[in-house]
């Protein structure tokens, strides 16, 4: 009874006393508590399939997402093996090239971004007043193009006709969008159709009525442009859209005539580019797909790094400290959320009595997920189990002794790999490619833990624990990706002390194990 | 019932949380488990006190004692090789007849001198003790009793006594089957048998986690049983754990033909199964 009571008080003041100094920071130091709560955001992919019969140099271009008023590409890569990447421009219009010199067959390429987007809704009501004064960047947007025939007496006509009775530029705006709209329909076309052929014709697609809208605007002397992109709305999609921005003091307001936004734009639509442009150009006389597909995903909120940093009571504070050092915020995330993960696998073996390789491996192997993907990451798992234990039966009967034995489980693990990432290559998976993102360390202990478990145990045995492994594998991998835990652990690293108690109360937890209620099963069948 | 399996207290039974932190841990210091760790130590012990135990043949403890193996093995035959400090039976070899070449093992295949050096140098490099270097040895093969050939006459049948501070609590009679290659064990396919901790006669019996009456190879019934020399089996399991610092002791006994019943080791975690066998929860006698 004498332990009874001071485990009580440790794990009581340890999770206490991290509770009091985060109370102390959002009272006193006056952090916000919304600024851990993470933005939704996507993760967008673009795939490309070129072909060629015959060996030449081919050249993809097209259109990276742009940072802008509404969305942040937060990480971006671009993937392939035979072509060349690269990245070009500054903040609009970033050009994306793909190249290679004197080639034949398919090949795949990927550009992924994680992308932090948002609505916006700009201030424009018939109160605004236009001032005409534009920089001469912005002059150019008052022209007229082959698209766009700001000189077409047809578009001035109606134009007029639509604008006259109307005397704020917002109610003008308004007639033209209202106009195009309803009144220009919309049809399907897959080519890219004139501003003037659109008002001829009563009908476009979003090209031709983003283009009319354009020419009308230019018309009426206020500066306009296309924007070129996709709307997230469905997944894979090939479909990519059109909408056009007006210059409106001093900054460029977004309307969709398509979908009826008026000085507004939803979440979905990620912006590739501006102006009357084509979003691929390729070298012709080449097989040529592409498509676009996304997931939705989490990320931090803008200014959250720099409320950590400020925060006097944080450990974090120093940060720029470490950018000294280049060190990177996610070496400190990892360190972070491994406790967390950590309480989580002990409660899952504790609590709910799953048997695992190893206190550690499961969330070790979480961990990794992040860098090589879930699947790829699990594939390296499952295979390192199935080349142990029949590689283990072969090196078994040639009667060699344990250290050896190691290291030959070793290589032939590490041969598989290779094996795989050669096989996603050749297979153009590049999810497979990622196999070598797999840290040896890591490797080495699921290799002892998996030889410990298959030489003291049944294959069934073997198997409930590898199905086991997974699933807190999984769980924890959620956890440690958690976008909100991995802000809450860095704006408030005592929370750790908490964990600490936390273990406490799960260590001295004397109740059943979940998997022990059916264990004893029959105990209940009287 | 919910705030009982929270607190672990469901119809008596004992939950692995609560063996260890109630019965396994309290006033347990780590040097006490030594002698449930370590054969060798603790078939020392049961000598010293008198409780028979298979005779020690021979102890390798370095690699240059297992070069010449030929001459040690002279004349030896019905042995079995245990690694000091394995668990789970795990690197234990049953060994019968001699031949030129080595020895034949209970399924009548050869094991040569050269496959028994190589599982002595296993055990030794710590293959069989989670990779701390170990201690091999040599013991006489036991003769079973005729009551446990009676039933089922493959592998070694034991007897689990759990000993809670000094008294015998519970009991079980594990036999093997043909499922479970000779091992007794309940996990591998051994049967568990109830016993009554007062009398000795066999109650219920479990076999692949479903209750049976007779032995399924033997066709023999199992309830009902009485286990000859059973006060003296008791006696042994109390005058041992008088000596063992530890509360809470799993006993495993065998029935040797002539001597009767043999102490094989003690174990200072013993599995909760036999809670199943006995369709009785260890709760309910660790008072």
């Amino acid at each position: 009874m004498k332990y009874f009571k001071s485990w009580k008080i440790t794990a009581g003041v340890l999770i206490i006393i991290p509770l009091l100094i985060i109370f102390v920071k959002i009272l006193y130091f006056e952090f916000d508590f919304k600024n851990i709560i993470p933005d939704k955001g996507y993760a967008l992919t673009l795939d490309i399939v070129a072909s060629s019969d015959k060996p030449r140099n081919i050249k993809i271009t097209t259109f990276a997402p742009m940072n802008n008023f509404k969305q942040t590409v937060l990480q971006e890569e671009g993937i392939s093996d035979v072509y060349s990447f690269k990245l070009n421009g500054d903040n609009t219009n970033r050009a994306v090239t793909w190249s290679a010199n004197r080639i034949s067959g398919e090949y795949k390429m990927q550009y992924n971004a994680r992308i932090k987007a948002s609505a916006v809704r700009f201030q424009f009501s018939p109160e605004t007043k236009l001032t005409r004064d534009y920089p001469e960047s912005v002059q150019a947007y008052l022209g007229a193009s082959d698209m766009i025939q700001t000189n077409s007496e047809t578009i001035r006509r109606k134009m007029e006709e639509l604008t006259t009775d109307k005397f704020t530029i917002y109610d003008k705006i308004k007639a033209i969008h209202d106009f195009i709209m309803n009144d220009i329909t919309y049809v399907n076309f897959s080519g890219g159709l004139d501003a003037e052929s659109a008002l001829l014709l009563q009908e476009a697609s979003c090209n031709g009525k983003s283009r009319l809208y354009v020419a009308m605007v230019r018309e009426l002397g206020i500066p306009a442009r296309l924007v070129g992109g996709v709307v997230l709305n469905s997944s894979p999609k090939k479909t990519t859209h059109q909408w056009l921005e007006i210059y409106i003091n001093n900054q460029w307001v977004p309307f969709c005539p398509t979908n009826n936004h008026f000085a507004e734009l939803p979440k979905n639509y990620i912006t590739l580019y501006y102006d009357d442009k084509v979003l691929f150009n390729r070298t012709s006389g080449i097989g040529f797909d592409y498509s676009f597909r996304y997931e939705n995903v989490t990320v931090p909120k803008d200014d959250v790094g720099q409320d950590y940093n400020n925060l006097p009571l944080n450990i974090f504070s120093f940060m720029e400290n470490f950018d000294k050092f280049n060190m990177s915020i996610d070496v400190f995330i990892y360190l972070l959320m491994l406790p967390l993960a950590a309480l989580v696998s002990v409660i899952l073996k504790n609590i709910m009595g799953l048997e695992t390789f190893g206190t550690f491996l499961p969330i070790l192997i979480a961990s990794v997920l992040d860098s090589t993907g879930v699947v790829t990451g699990l594939l390296v798992f499952t295979s390192v189990i199935i080349i142990v234990y029949f590689v283990n039966v072969f090196i078994t009967r040639l009667e060699i002794l344990y250290q050896p034995k190691m290291a030959i489980l070793l290589s032939s693990v590490i041969l598989t790999m290779l094996m795989i990432f050669s096989f996603g290559i050749k297979m153009q998976n590049y999810h497979l490619v990622y196999v070598v993102y797999f840290p040896v360390a890591i490797l080495a202990i699921t290799i002892n833990r998996v030889l410990v478990m298959i030489e003291e145990s049944s294959l069934l045995q073997l198997t409930k624990v590898y199905v086991n492994t997974v699933i807190v594998v999984l769980v924890s991998y959620y956890f440690i990706n958690s976008t909100f835990l991995q802000l809450l652990m860095l704006s408030f690293p005592e929370l750790i002390l908490m964990i600490i108690g936390l273990n406490i109360l799960v260590g001295r937890w004397a109740g059943f194990r979940l998997t022990e209620f059916f264990r004893f099963s029959m105990f209940y069948k009287d | 019932m919910f705030l009982n399996i929270l607190t672990g207290n469901h119809k008596n039974i004992l939950g692995i949380n609560k063996r260890n932190l109630h019965f396994v841990y309290p006033g347990m210091k780590r040097s006490f488990f030594k002698i449930a760790d370590e054969k060798l130590l603790a078939k020392e012990l049961f000598q010293r006190l008198g409780v028979p135990t298979p005779l020690t043949m021979k102890v390798f403890e370095r690699f240059g004692e297992i070069r010449n193996i030929e001459n040690v093995f002279h004349g030896m035959e019905n042995i079995v090789i245990k690694p000091n400090c394995g668990s789970g039976g795990f690197g234990i070899m049953v060994l019968g007849k001699q031949s030129e070449n080595g020895f034949f093992d209970v399924k009548g295949n050869l094991v040569t001198f050269k496959m028994l050096k190589k599982h002595l140098a296993d055990v030794l490099l710590g293959v069989y003790s989670h990779g701390m270097s170990d201690k091999v040895f040599i013991e006489e093969r036991i003769i079973a009793h005729d009551f446990l050939r009676n039933i089922y006459d493959q592998g070694l049948a034991d007897i689990r006594i759990i000993v809670y501070k000094n008294k015998p609590v519970m009991g079980m009679l594990r036999i093997p089957t043909s499922f479970s290659g000779g091992k007794a064990n309940l996990h591998q396919g051994g049967i568990g048998i109830g016993l009554d901790i007062e009398t000795g006669i066999t109650t219920t019996a479990l076999f692949k986690g479903s209750a049976i009456t007779k032995h399924p190879d033997s066709g023999i019934t199992l309830s009902g049983l009485q286990i000859p020399d059973f006060p003296q089996l008791l006696n042994y399991s109390e005058s041992i754990s008088r000596e063992v610092p530890l509360k809470y002791i799993g006993f495993d006994f065998t029935i040797d033909q002539k001597i009767g019943p043999m102490l094989i080791e003690i174990n200072a975690r013993p599995g909760l199964a036999i809670q199943i066998a006995n369709q009785k929860g260890l709760l309910e006698v660790l008072k």
